[in-house]
């Protein structure tokens, strides 16, 4: 099947569909009970948060206070049945280390995680999509096959790799930026161009391929024989057509970002929720790790959701194929 | 025509890479002429090409090229190990769940939900801790099992085309056993993109493994792991730019030649 014309992003008027909203809540729903057991009876194998809490040199009788006091002491299944019943209260217990709620340490730190994501978004769509778009009109030139090879070998750069190196020239030989921290402005740029680095030539790749396929498609062929002017087929149907294919990568990317920022997040010392994760881990301090998994797998189901939604939203050929189904 | 002009030269450059590869694996740090555990205190931080180390040194004067080599043989056995793990339950799982009932399909799609929600550095710390220590096979056995999803969407995705093709309805009316049927007539038809997916979970799998060690939960301590020397090397990034360059570089070339066979794969599957 050839794609139909699609000559302008007029949003289709979406119904709301009750059924598939209750499906979406149920997997939600799912994913959330399963991933919660799942992490409740993995940090309990971790190890003794007790001897932590208790420090070194605790006697034995200090230990069994605080594994008392915390509850630890309880059977495995009695406290995941009290785990579960607070959860559903979204009550995830105070932090081991300081005392203060799980849940709301997790909120707090989330925010610098989106500033982060946000920021690398944008400048990854202000990068990709014009590259992606100019690369694709054309298969030869000097220019481009320098910038597809420039691509091919990002693709090989690790993103913590390029923090670390743009830290080394930047930060370290250059001094032109500070090397770690969460501050002014200066402090965002080179977090967010390691992001961005490594996010960047996949988009660009896949905008590339769809500006290529619809420039060799029938609709296309039509606008030239009907005498469109260049740039009138390549931004109204051309461009939209690229842009909106790229819609899910985009969402898998931002999602992506909202649990796959750990490493830079250690490496800059962002106070974002990825650094709270190794933090809590590490410390073993379950309520907060339990507090951050869940905000991870909301923020990762909610992106997901919105970009389905955003393509059904603008593209009328999906909300053409869901009025039929 | 020019592209099968030039898939010769690749393929040869592609074998050449492999092959140093290969001998990497086989002769480890000796090929540096230095043990990698070796400390020279009174040859700390040399620059490169200094005292017959070809990389320069450490801040415990280890030569690191040594240790670029023993990281290398590591990078790649617990890389390959993870890809086999995540291959082996990705696409039996794919398998079963495509020609199973519907239920399993969306089953398939809340799994998939589920890893891609479920930070694998948690899993990571818990496997380790569960196995008494870092080491070779907590930090393989994680990968695969935080990645086989990779492997199942596709297979999922691919074999419940090929089950609708009438060569494998054809052997399944001669009334072949299931297993028979999969790895006669399935199987073989999965193979290209298979291929290429994991050459390129190859090329991630380095990646996982480095960044693991280099948080410091992945290998144990002090061995010579790339993620482990970037992770040391930060405290002298302004002194030794060799001890942030060495593992950096060899990591991104060893993920461009994995990416570049992967793309070689996919073409000439075309």
């Amino acid at each position: 099947m050839l794609p139909a014309p699609v000559c302008c992003c007029v949003a289709r008027k979406e119904e709301f569909n009750p059924v598939s909203a209750l499906r979406g809540l149920r997997d939600l729903a799912f994913v959330l009970f399963a991933t919660m057991t799942v992490l409740f009876f993995l940090l309990r194998l971790t190890g003794d948060p007790a001897i932590v809490l208790a420090g070194e040199g605790a006697s034995p009788a200090q230990v069994e206070a605080i594994r008392a006091e915390y509850g630890f002491d309880e059977p495995i299944l009695i406290q995941y049945f009290i785990y579960a019943g607070k959860l559903l209260t979204l009550d995830f217990g105070v932090s081991l280390a300081d005392g203060t709620p799980a849940l709301e340490k997790a909120l707090i730190s989330f925010p610098a995680t989106l500033f982060l994501a946000f920021m690398a978004l944008g400048v990854n769509l202000m990068i990709s999509l014009p590259t992606g778009l100019w690369l694709g009109q054309a298969r030869k030139g000097v220019a481009r096959r320098g910038v597809r090879g420039l691509i091919t070998v990002m693709q090989g750069f690790p993103g913590f790799v390029i923090a670390l190196l743009m830290i080394n020239i930047f930060a370290v030989a250059l001094e032109w930026l500070p090397t770690v921290g969460f501050g002014g402005p200066a402090t965002w740029i080179l977090p967010t161009l390691s992001v961005v680095s490594f996010l960047a030539p996949k988009l660009i790749r896949v905008v590339e391929a769809n500006t290529y396929a619809a420039l060799t498609s029938n609709y296309v062929r039509t606008a030239k024989a009907s005498g469109a002017p260049d740039n009138v087929i390549l931004w109204r149907h051309v461009a939209p057509n690229a842009l909106l294919g790229a819609i899910a990568l985009v969402g898998a990317e931002f999602a992506f970002m909202l649990t796959g920022l750990v490493v830079i997040e250690t490496i800059f010392a962002w106070p974002g929720i990825g650094w709270l994760l190794v933090q809590s881990t590490l410390s073993l301090d379950f309520p907060v790790v339990q507090a951050v998994v869940f905000l991870m797998v909301l923020g990762v189901f909610a992106t997901n959701a919105l970009a389905e939604q955003l393509q059904a939203t603008l593209d009328p050929r999906i909300g053409n194929a869901r009025g039929a189904g | 025509m020019s592209s099968l002009k030039r898939v010769p030269a690749l393929s040869i450059l592609l074998a050449f890479a492999a092959l140093v590869c290969l001998v990497i694996m086989v002769f480890g740090d000796a090929l540096s002429g230095h043990d990698h555990r070796e400390m020279n205190l009174d040859l700390r931080l040399a620059p490169p090409l200094t005292g017959g180390h070809l990389l320069g040194t450490d801040e415990l004067g280890r030569d690191v090229l040594a240790r670029l080599l023993t990281g290398l043989r590591w990078s790649v056995a617990t890389a390959l190990s993870a890809t086999f793990i995540a291959f082996v339950i990705g696409t039996t799982f794919g398998l079963v769940a495509a020609r199973g009932q519907s239920a399993l399909g969306g089953v398939m799609r809340l799994l998939t939900t589920f890893t891609q929600a479920f930070p694998p550095f948690v899993l990571a710390v818990t496997v380790i801790a569960v196995m008494g220590d870092a080491g070779f096979f907590s930090i393989v056995l994680t990968l695969g099992l935080v990645t086989w999803p990779v492997f199942s969407r596709v297979v999922y995705a691919e074999a419940r085309s090929l089950f609708e093709r009438e060569h494998v309805l054809a052997a399944e009316m001669t009334g072949m056993p299931a297993i028979r049927l999969f790895v006669r007539h399935v199987l073989p038809g999965l193979i290209p993109s298979l291929s290429v997916l994991v050459v390129f979970h190859f090329a991630d799998m380095i990646v996982a493994e480095s960044a693991l060690s280099f948080l410091g939960i992945g290998a144990p301590l002090g061995a010579a792991t790339w993620g482990a020397m970037l992770s040391e090397s930060r405290g002298y990034m302004l002194s030794a730019p060799w001890l942030t360059l060495s593992p950096a570089l060899a990591m991104v070339a060893i993920i461009v030649c994995a990416h570049a066979l992967g793309q070689h794969l996919r073409n000439a599957n075309r």
